[in-house]
């Protein structure tokens, strides 16, 4: 007979075995070989990885897509403030009780729902010789020749960051309004009969309560724009001097088929990511405990 | 007192109109293109958004030219095999992290908690391997299966488990349930919202997904939808206006899901950020 601590293992196990199991496979698994396929030469035909030390590493270093890739990412975090401070206002603005606001947020998350495909294709349309954007400023007067806004070097990734601005609000909008609907009523009223105004109202209690939200949006935001990959791969396929580490990493495996190289550079884009993370936690940290 | 009021609510209006016309005027174009004939001028300034000729020749176009519906078939499969096994898997996995008393529980958790902190950018390529060497590749499961354990459902299912009061799951074993039929019967029915929220999260990711399906499908007649549209837009780029009816078609399904499930979008942002 067993115990019933035992029992309460083994059932523990049973609803664990089939999610541990594919985690297994399909996550644990994929760092540890990751790591050793960055080490070697993946061969497609025979299946067959040759171990090569660092010469993958050596190669990444020597690639100058490489730190043009570096570079993009970094420059692509201007678009976070950007996206935050937007998505703050759109979602106090709609945290108002007004008729249609329903509405109205429907609209906002629509670029967020549509999916990177189709946002993508307008925005190539949009960007265009003959696009609605050069026809615009052409009619208006601020232009003479028409831009090429996605294979002019010097507009291209800015051209990319302004899409991802424009259908990552919605996203982050949503996160604030949960954030904003979690700050109980009852605050409000009490900071009222104190006589706050709504300003007073907004500085001192929405936006310390909103900090948390602030901090995890501000997170996620910076990795998704280190991480930038859909706008480039349907807009510029890395053209145009727009590749990102992930486009990198992307082409390296599917395009060329050098598995240990676009392996390798994920382990170093991995580490990137690894320290800005941690330096952005210092910080935040930081400030953190000065209030 | 009153005018400020007013005047804060025209404010509102005003500032939200804006905002709309910018979320949307790329799409109200793209819609208006999809019922132009091939006469009108597209790209003029102003931008004209009634047609001169308004015409479904776009629309039959697109059905005769391009496998939609087969595209949307493949995104219903690819769709409910994910979100159920993201919603199973994740439900099982919860209930011993949230519910029984076993030593190594903590231990399980922080372990399958791990990878959120590695960046997991080098999975991809692994796990295209692990795919060709199970013999997966070019079928739907292949496409589910590496994300059909979501550790933020795992996440999301143990936060909201752990709310549930314990009296009820004593007095169902009292009555002679066994663990999995209090799971099944008591556990799992309690949380609808947060189910309800994780599956139209999982819904919405694999609905809109693109690279991974592109990596492990050669077929044409698997792809699902955004992967046909995205191999489609080279052939398609000079007809705007076929190109712009496939758009609008495939927007519509994802919209109108959208449209009827969007209170469960904030109520699941709310469960998941309090902790």
């Amino acid at each position: 007979m067993l115990s019933r601590k035992q029992q309460t293992v083994i059932i523990a196990v049973s609803f664990l075995a089939i999610p541990l199991t594919l985690l297994a496979i399909f996550t644990y698994y994929p760092i540890i070989r990751g790591v050793v396929l960055s080490f070697s030469e993946y061969n497609m035909f025979t299946k067959k990885a040759t171990w090569i030390g660092f010469k993958n590493y050596v190669e990444i270093f020597q690639n100058k897509y490489f730190y043009e890739a570096l570079r993009n990412i970094f420059k692509y975090l201007i678009v976070v403030p950007f996206i935050q401070f937007v998505a703050i206002l759109t979602a106090v603005l709609v945290n108002q009780d007004l008729p249609g606001i329903k509405f109205f947020r429907t609209l906002f998350y629509v670029p967020v729902i549509t999916g990177a495909v189709i946002v993508s294709m307008t925005w190539r349309w949009i960007y265009n010789v003959d696009g609605l954007l050069n026809s615009f400023l052409m009619t208006v007067g601020l232009i003479k020749e028409p831009i090429l806004w996605l294979t002019d070097q010097r507009f291209a990734l800015y051209s990319a960051m302004f899409v991802t601005f424009w259908r990552g609000i919605g996203y982050y909008m949503v996160i604030y309004l949960a954030g904003l609907q979690n700050i109980p009523s009852e605050l409000y009223e009490a900071a009222k009969l104190d006589g706050a105004n709504d300003r007073q109202l907004f500085t001192k209690i929405t936006l310390p309560l909103l900090r948390p939200t602030m901090l995890f949006c501000f997170t996620i935001s910076s990795l998704a724009a280190l991480k930038v990959f859909e706008e480039i791969f349907l807009m510029t396929q890395g053209g145009s001097g727009t590749t990102t580490m992930m486009y990198l990493i992307y082409d390296y495996a599917f395009v060329r088929f050098k598995f240990g190289l676009s392996t390798a550079t994920s382990v170093v884009f991995a580490g990137i990511l690894i320290i800005f993370t941690i330096i952005n936690f210092r910080f935040f940290g930081h400030r953190g405990e000065k209030r | 007192m009153i005018k400020k009021k007013t005047i804060k609510i025209i404010l509102s209006y005003t500032i939200l109109i804006i905002l709309a016309i910018f979320f949307t005027f790329p799409f109200i174009w793209v819609l208006s293109t999809s019922f132009k004939g091939p006469g009108e001028n597209l790209f003029s300034w102003p931008p004209k958004f009634i047609p001169q000729h308004p015409t479904l020749e776009n629309y039959i176009a697109v059905f005769k030219r391009v496998p939609m519906l087969r595209y949307f078939i493949n995104t219903i499969i690819i769709t409910t095999l994910g979100v159920i096994f993201q919603v199973i898997l994740s439900s099982l996995a919860a209930y011993p992290l949230a519910r029984l008393e076993w030593k190594g529980k903590d231990l399980i958790f922080k372990f399958i908690l791990l990878p959120l902190l590695i960046p997991m950018e080098g999975a991809l390529i692994v796990n295209f391997i692990t795919i060709l060497r199970i013999g997966l590749y070019d079928s739907y499961l292949a496409v589910v299966l590496p994300s059909a354990v979501s550790i933020f459902g795992i996440f999301l299912m143990r936060q909201h488990y752990l709310s549930v009061p314990s009296e009820l799951e004593d007095a169902a074993r009292i009555d002679g349930c066994n663990e999995f039929q209090v799971f099944w019967k008591i556990t799992f029915p309690l949380v609808r919202p947060a189910t309800a929220a994780l599956a139209i999260f999982a819904f919405t990711a694999y609905w809109n997904s693109l690279l991974w399906p592109l990596i492990v499908l050669r077929t044409p007649s698997k792809y699902p939808i955004q992967v046909g549209l995205s191999q489609l837009s080279s052939t398609f780029e000079p007809n705007f206006r076929t190109a712009s009816a496939a758009m609008i078609v495939a927007m519509i399904p994802i919209l109108t899901f959208f449209y009827f499930t969007q209170r469960y979008f904030i109520e699941g942002y709310k469960g998941a950020i309090i902790e």
